[in-house]
């Protein structure tokens, strides 16, 4: 009797320390998941940075007067580069996107540069590459979501106090950025 | 209608696949076994195990070269391979493979068993008459069929049910030619007769019941993945529009068929356009009035989430 007693102990153990790894590493691969995701924003943000240089050499040659908005886009290309904390970053990104959108708006007085296969394929990559950004940063959102819901919830909960698993941060979007994610250049 | 979780989607496509292959074993088997006795069986097997692994790994090929599909070249298709690619990151897959249909009509579909084997197809006629939003719309819905591993069962489904009708066919023309005449001569019992009829009403009810299940099963299929679509783009209205102009659309795709025709986003056959009564029972596609109805409530109850916590 009291080996059965034993056994049934023992038993119960083993099937804690199994759920235990099982839900340890479910909360790892949804950290990973979380990290894979915000690299993905940074794949396409980079994108853009590369894409803003050849844009402004292509509007240079058709609209020489509009030099103070081209050096705007630059400026704001570079700050994006330069920003350290994930405040800069998102101001930069905002004064990124508001430039681009006058550099598009402007370029509608230019029929030249408005046929140019170059500019169009351009503005074909950057209004796709602000949309990337957007959707990645919605994944990444669900992601943390989801992440952050298995953290906190009972049982699993126990298993993130004691490894040290800590919820991480949603990408916050300004209400002037949400509305304008979208808009086609 | 309440959403299931992503993941009990996929649970239940699995199931159903694996439902769908065993009961075309378990159908071939008994036909083999009464066409051939005991190699019959063995044939039977075979030619399952066969079949279940040419619609598994070959299968979008095939519907792909069915369908006239080509490989959309990335500089003469920039746009389709971008609203791709901008799904794909929203859906957290990876990019699938991108085809084109050289068509005036206007359709899109997707296929492959898994996320990391999709293929998306679009007819050229589809990009001329929606705009860049509406697109993406489309490209969110079949991205979504992926994401529910809905693809893995249409796949197993279009190559399958193609097969078992023929193969229903021959049997039955094999018991008129002989096949029953022999085995009754025998006199192996009782047993045997009841198996034999058993096996005929199979073997008549099999094609039916396959075209049942896939009706009831798509049409649900397409108000989720409507549903799925609008929670990547989170966008309802323009996937609403572009089935509105699709539908709108009176260029049938040609080459499109019975076997094929659940995989697309509108049912491609003009004939199963008109939304009678008799054919919303039939129809593999639920009605587009319908649709386009759910979408705009979802575009409501957007819209008021998004003003009641303007923030995440």
């Amino acid at each position: 009797m009291e080996n059965l007693g034993l056994w049934i102990a023992l038993g119960i153990l083993g099937l804690i320390v199994l759920w235990f790894i099982a839900a340890y590493n479910g909360l790892i691969s949804w950290r990973n998941a979380v990290k894979n995701a915000w690299s993905q924003i940074d794949v396409q943000l980079k994108r853009r940075y590369d894409l803003i240089p050849n844009l402004v050499n292509t509007v240079k040659g058709y609209a020489k007067h509009e030099q103070q908005i081209l050096e705007n886009v630059t400026k704001a290309r570079s700050a994006c580069l330069e920003a350290k904390t994930p405040k800069d970053q998102m101001n930069a990104d905002n004064m990124l996107t508001g430039t681009l959108k006058t550099l598009f708006a402007v370029a509608e007085n230019y029929p030249e540069l408005k046929a140019n296969q170059n500019f169009l394929a351009l503005q074909e990559e950057l209004s796709s590459t602000e949309n990337k950004i957007s959707f990645a940063r919605q994944f990444y959102n669900d992601t943390v979501m989801t992440y952050n819901t298995k953290l906190q919830s009972i049982p699993t909960n126990i298993i993130a106090s004691i490894c040290s698993f800590t919820a991480e941060a949603f990408w916050q979007t300004p209400e002037a950025e949400r509305q304008n994610v979208k808009v086609e250049f | 209608m309440p959403q299931p979780h992503l993941y009990q989607l996929i649970a239940i496509n699995k199931i159903y696949s694996w439902i769908l292959i065993f009961l075309i074993t378990a159908l071939l088997t008994i036909v083999g076994a009464f066409t051939w006795g005991i190699f019959g069986i063995l044939f039977a097997l075979i030619i399952s195990v066969l079949l279940s692994l040419i619609s598994l790994f070959y299968g979008d090929a095939i519907v792909m070269q069915l369908m006239g599909a080509e490989k959309a070249n990335p500089d003469e298709f920039r746009t389709l391979h971008n609203i791709i690619e901008e799904m794909s990151l929203a859906s957290g897959l990876p990019k699938p493979k991108v085809f084109v249909i050289r068509s005036n009509a206007s359709n899109a579909f997707a296929t492959g068993r898994n996320p990391q084997n999709a293929s998306i197809a679009v007819t050229t006629g589809i990009m001329e008459i929606l705009n860049r939003e509406e697109l993406q719309g489309v490209i969110g819905h079949e991205m979504s069929h992926i994401r529910h591993r809905d693809t893995l069962y249409a796949v197993l489904m279009g190559v399958m049910v193609g097969a078992i009708v023929i193969l229903c066919d021959s049997f039955r023309r094999s018991l008129r030619w002989g096949g029953l005449r022999r085995r009754s001569g025998k006199g192996s019992g009782q047993a045997a007769a009841i198996i034999l009829v058993v096996a005929i009403i199979l073997s008549i009810l099999a094609p039916i019941f396959a075209q049942i299940i896939k009706f009831a099963m798509s049409r649900r299929r397409e108000y989720l993945a409507d549903n799925g679509g609008a929670e990547l783009t989170r966008n309802p209205l323009a996937l609403a529009k572009a089935l509105e102009k699709i539908s709108g659309d009176p260029d049938p795709l040609d080459i499109a068929n019975r076997g094929v025709q659940h995989l697309f986003i509108i049912n491609p056959l003009n004939s199963a356009r008109q939304e009678s009564k008799l054919h919303s029972l039939f129809s593999t596609h639920p009605p587009v009035n319908e649709r386009v109805k759910i979408l705009k409530e979802l575009a409501h109850e957007y819209s008021e989430k998004a003003i009641k916590e303007p923030l995440q």
